[in-house]
């Protein structure tokens, strides 16, 4: 991204900023400074004396600066993050939602490894997902960022595929009660973590490469050192003691050790994970009841017809959390698992 | 990719090659936050994300937000191959001037603008203390603390409690700090002058290599000052086992006979790319045009004669036994100044005070009635010579000024004073004299400094300002300068003609430094110019030099020490002498190891 495609974002999302919290900003597309006028607490919150004060993107010496260097991501952050809500509801108006054979549906899906499947009912519903954005940031030698993005079905608990939602034309916002964001942060905090983990594998093999050789360094450089300290002074012409010579190697592996834990320290990785927005959908969809019987014992499950991704969403596991089609259960609770946590 | 544990708050897992990864969960609040946002409200918070990825990797940040820092070609691609080549740990060996401590600045400024780094401590020679200090303030913006001179600073938790500390060399090697500071993990270690750590016995270098770092900056002209055995240990701080074992680089590189004369010349030159960045001037083609100094020395009137005999008189009198003696081996913090001036000292002055009462009389007679005002409510004497100071409003500098003035028919002048009440002088003396000036002082707003450097391009052919004078801004085109009074420390003289001789200027430049007869600071500038000429030194060299007295204090407090030590004029002129001689050493240490470093690493090192 070049310069001035940057400054020309960071002017579009000053002007938003402002307006966003109330405030009017008169900044010209073709002059390099505005002026912003907002209430007292945002000014206040974006590190401005008063309620109206300059703004341009270089060369202010009181007044918004607007860069990518200096304070104003972090002030605008804060900003948003206590005047602008970064929750909404929203809702799609209809989709065509299938409504027969469920029962073929639902074999076709999902395989029941141990146990029978009948399908119950069928319901139209609106189905409520989660859609979580998430700054996640991997920091060891050098650092790694993105912004991801995952959606959870609230009821199911599991993740879905769901991109792009937020633009979609017919979006209606809804206002009424909304699911608590904390039903479904750790579930999608955790799939971002496995999602994150595979998108920065690059990263994390570049950062595996830079240890292993800073190791080999070290390794070399300390057998070296320890075999010149084990090695007779030629000035003095004589082998040193044994106790001097076994103090001397102690030295170099103790320091040596303490220079490898040094460099273990300083590539760990430290990986944050922190919601930036939050959307919930309501899409119309179907709700499939459906009763899992395990030798004696039986359990009523509800599946979710995802009606934009036109199939149905996966089972969550009793043990990992993660989705599956293909599933265990166990004997008396009908718990399901997944094939993995099956055969560890 | 093996999941080890998996908790709501935290999850750890480590990669094929066994680097832990753990994660983290920060909701922040998140979660409780109320109202519910619309479509272009969410927008705007996924729009900040996306910006606060561009603070990433392709762009360098730490250009932004700079004060009065030309981005030279050089010194960004040195950033960028640090960054990304040499992973933070690096040996920056640029030739004198070229700018190696804007590089390690700008380097400190991107690491905290990516959050890379956030503890940093940077060890200096004590001279060059207060201009690391001023440049990491007044430039980049950075805050750090000078450890004070108490009992403070030798306790690990004050190293451990400070993000961001700026030491003398000095003080950091003393006593039982280098374990305090040893204890304290940094991200970043920054050393100025890093040839003083070329022996691995000294204390210094068993400091900085016990030190807990992350990333390492050493900063030096003349990485090889006797012997190439130097340059082993300088690189085994940055990293160990680089250039293998001293034994093994000796049998390679080190020509029997002759330290200073490597063999393999080839693999050690490769070797040294891997951690090391030298510029040269030919290799980034800048040649600065010549530089022209002159002396004017102003004979005093009888009345500014008396003032001069009788602040002297006063000032002696007035100075406490054991001041000069204090042991002073740390540069100024604001502690220390705090401290001096708020403890009352019954029967004499603080060191800070005689200081400023000094710096005064150098400057103008109003500006010694100025420093005098507070102290003459207690002290009848000190009142009569405020009085006696009041009276003159022409100095005998105020004559040369105008006679220069008028013979600089032609030329753009720079004028620089020290203190705003000399400035308001001038400016008098100048609108009586009918000369068309701007005027330039820290005390303007941004937009009239802009409005008073652009009147100074293009219509009037003085500019008049203190210090401050116009960082930030390109004089290039302007070609003299007036000293009306002069800084004891020349570092700060060579800021002043730094505003002038530097990247962009194409005409010769003329410096002018006045001064009056048989002060202070006619001493200082015979010291400078006649001993090691330094108004001909290429610009960055004093400071190498400077940084050679190693053991020295900061040179204003070197030159108060001596005043305050000589009871006559003649102990003072010995003294001079004396520092005179250390310069000269210092000089030609530099010089020396000036000479093997050009031989070593050529013009075309990179």
């Amino acid at each position: 991204m070049s310069a001035t495609e940057v400054a020309s974002q960071l002017r579009d999302f000053t002007q938003r900023l402002i307006e966003q919290t109330g405030g009017i900003i008169d900044w010209p597309a073709d002059q390099p400074r505005g002026t912003a006028l907002v209430p007292e607490d945002i000014a206040s919150s974006l590190g401005q004396r008063g309620e109206s004060f300059p703004v341009a993107l270089s060369g202010l010496d009181a007044g918004l600066s607007v860069d990518l260097g200096g304070e104003f991501l972090d002030a605008a952050a804060r900003t948003l993050a206590t005047f602008v809500p970064a929750h909404g509801v929203f809702a799609l108006p209809s989709l065509p939602v299938k409504k027969s054979s469920f029962q073929s549906v639902v074999d076709q899906a999902f395989g029941w490894q141990n146990a029978r499947c009948s399908v119950l009912q069928g319901v139209v519903t609106p189905i409520v997902y989660h859609t979580w954005w998430f700054h996640v940031t991997l920091r060891s030698e050098d650092i790694w960022e993105t912004l991801a993005e995952v959606t959870v079905n609230c009821d199911g608990r599991t993740c879905c595929s769901l991109d792009g939602l937020l633009d979609a034309m017919d979006l209606q916002p809804v206002s009424g009660v909304a699911r608590a964001p904390d039903t479904t942060l750790e579930i999608a905090a955790s799939h971002v973590q496995q999602r994150a983990l595979l998108a920065a594998r690059p990263f994390l093999n570049r950062m595996e490469q830079r240890l292993e050789r800073d190791r080999q360094r070290l390794r070399q450089y300390y057998r070296a050192l320890s075999r010149e300290a084990a090695a007779p002074n030629r000035r003095v012409k004589t082998a040193p003691c044994p106790e001097q010579l076994a103090a001397r190697q102690r030295a170099v592996t103790l320091e040596l050790q303490r220079k490898l834990a040094e460099l273990e320290e300083r590539y760990a990785f430290d990986g944050v994970v922190r919601p930036a927005a939050l959307a919930e959908f309501r899409v119309p969809g179907l709700a499939i009841d459906v009763r899992i019987q395990r030798k004696a014992a039986t359990r009523t499950f509800r599946l979710f017809w995802n009606g934009i991704q036109k199939r149905l969403e996966p089972l969550r596991c009793s043990r990992c959390g993660q989705g599956a089609y293909n599933l265990w259960f166990t004997n008396d609770e009908v718990e399901p698992i997944c094939i993995p946590c099956h055969d560890a | 990719m093996d999941v080890v544990q998996l908790t709501p708050e935290v999850a750890a897992y480590r990669t094929p090659g066994g680097i832990p990864v753990r994660f983290r969960l920060e909701d922040r609040g998140f979660c409780s936050s109320q109202g519910q946002a619309t479509r272009d409200q969410l927008a705007l918070h996924l729009t900040l994300g996306r910006l606060q990825l561009l603070r990433g990797f392709d762009r360098l940040l730490c250009l932004e937000g700079v004060n009065g820092v030309e981005h030279l070609p050089h010194q960004i691609e040195t950033v960028r191959k640090v960054l990304r080549r040499f992973r933070g740990r690096v040996l920056l060996a640029d030739e004198v001037g070229l700018g190696k401590t804007i590089e390690a600045c700008l380097l400190l400024r991107e690491y905290l603008l990516r959050g890379l780094a956030r503890r940093i401590l940077i060890l200096v020679p004590n001279p060059l203390v207060t201009q690391w200090r001023d440049e990491l303030e007044g430039k980049f913006g950075l805050d750090f603390k000078i450890p004070p001179r108490t009992a403070t600073s030798s306790r690990p938790e004050f190293w451990q409690s400070t993000d961001r500390v700026l030491v003398s060399t000095s003080f950091a090697r003393t006593g039982s700090r280098p374990a305090a500071i040893a204890a304290a993990p940094w991200d970043i270690v920054v050393v100025d002058e890093a040839h003083h750590c070329k022996n691995p016995q000294t204390k210094l270098w068993q400091l900085v290599n016990s030190l807990q770092r992350r990333y390492m900056f050493l900063l030096t002209a003349t990485p090889v000052q006797n012997n190439l055995v130097e340059l082993y240990n300088l690189l085994t701080l940055l990293e160990p086992g680089h250039l293998q074992t001293a034994q093994d680089f000796k049998r390679q590189f080190v020509r029997r006979g002759n330290p200073r004369d490597p063999r393999n010349r080839h693999r050690l030159r490769a070797l040294l790319g891997e951690v090391m960045i030298r510029n040269t001037r030919s290799l980034v083609q800048i040649d600065l045009p010549p530089r022209y100094a002159q002396t004017i020395v102003a004979v005093p009137g009888p009345d500014e004669r008396q003032l001069h005999d009788a602040v002297h008189r006063y000032l002696r009198q007035r100075t406490p036994p054991d001041a000069a003696t204090s042991p002073r081996h740390c540069a100024p913090c604001e502690e220390d100044a705090a401290c001096e001036e708020d403890v009352p000292r019954e029967r004499g002055l603080s060191r800070l005070q005689i200081r400023s009462i000094l710096a005064a009389l150098g400057s103008h007679p109003t500006a010694v009635a100025d420093s005098l005002e507070k102290i003459s409510a207690a002290d009848p004497e000190a009142a009569r010579l405020r009085q006696l100071a009041a009276r003159i409003t022409h100095s005998a500098k105020d004559e040369r000024l105008l006679e220069l003035l008028r013979d600089s028919h032609g030329h753009r002048v720079l004028i620089f004073v020290h203190s705003l009440r000399t400035l308001h002088r001038v400016e008098d003396l100048l609108t009586d004299a009918g000369f068309r000036f701007a005027t330039f002082s820290g005390e303007q707003s941004r937009a009239e400094k802009d409005a008073a450097v652009e009147r100074f391009r293009d219509e009037v052919p003085i500019l008049l300002c203190t210090d401050a004078g116009g960082e930030g801004h390109n004089l290039q085109f302007a070609d003299t300068l007036i000293n009306y009074d002069l800084p004891w420390n020349p570092m700060r003289i060579e800021q002043r003609i730094g505003r002038l001789h530097r990247y962009g200027q194409t005409q010769d430049v003329f410096v002018f430094n006045l001064c009056t007869e048989n002060s202070l600071e006619s001493r200082i500038l015979a010291l400078l110019n006649d001993k090691i000429r330094m108004f001909e030194l290429v610009v960055g060299e004093i400071g190498s030099i400077l940084g050679n007295l190693d053991d020295g204090d900061e040179f204003e407090s070197v030159v108060l020490r001596m005043w305050m030590k000589a009871g006559d004029e003649r102990q003072l002129a010995e003294a001079f002498t004396s520092l005179g001689d250390a310069l000269l050493d210092a000089q030609s240490q530099y010089l020396e190891s000036k000479e093997l470093d050009d031989a070593l690493f050529g013009e075309d090192f990179e």
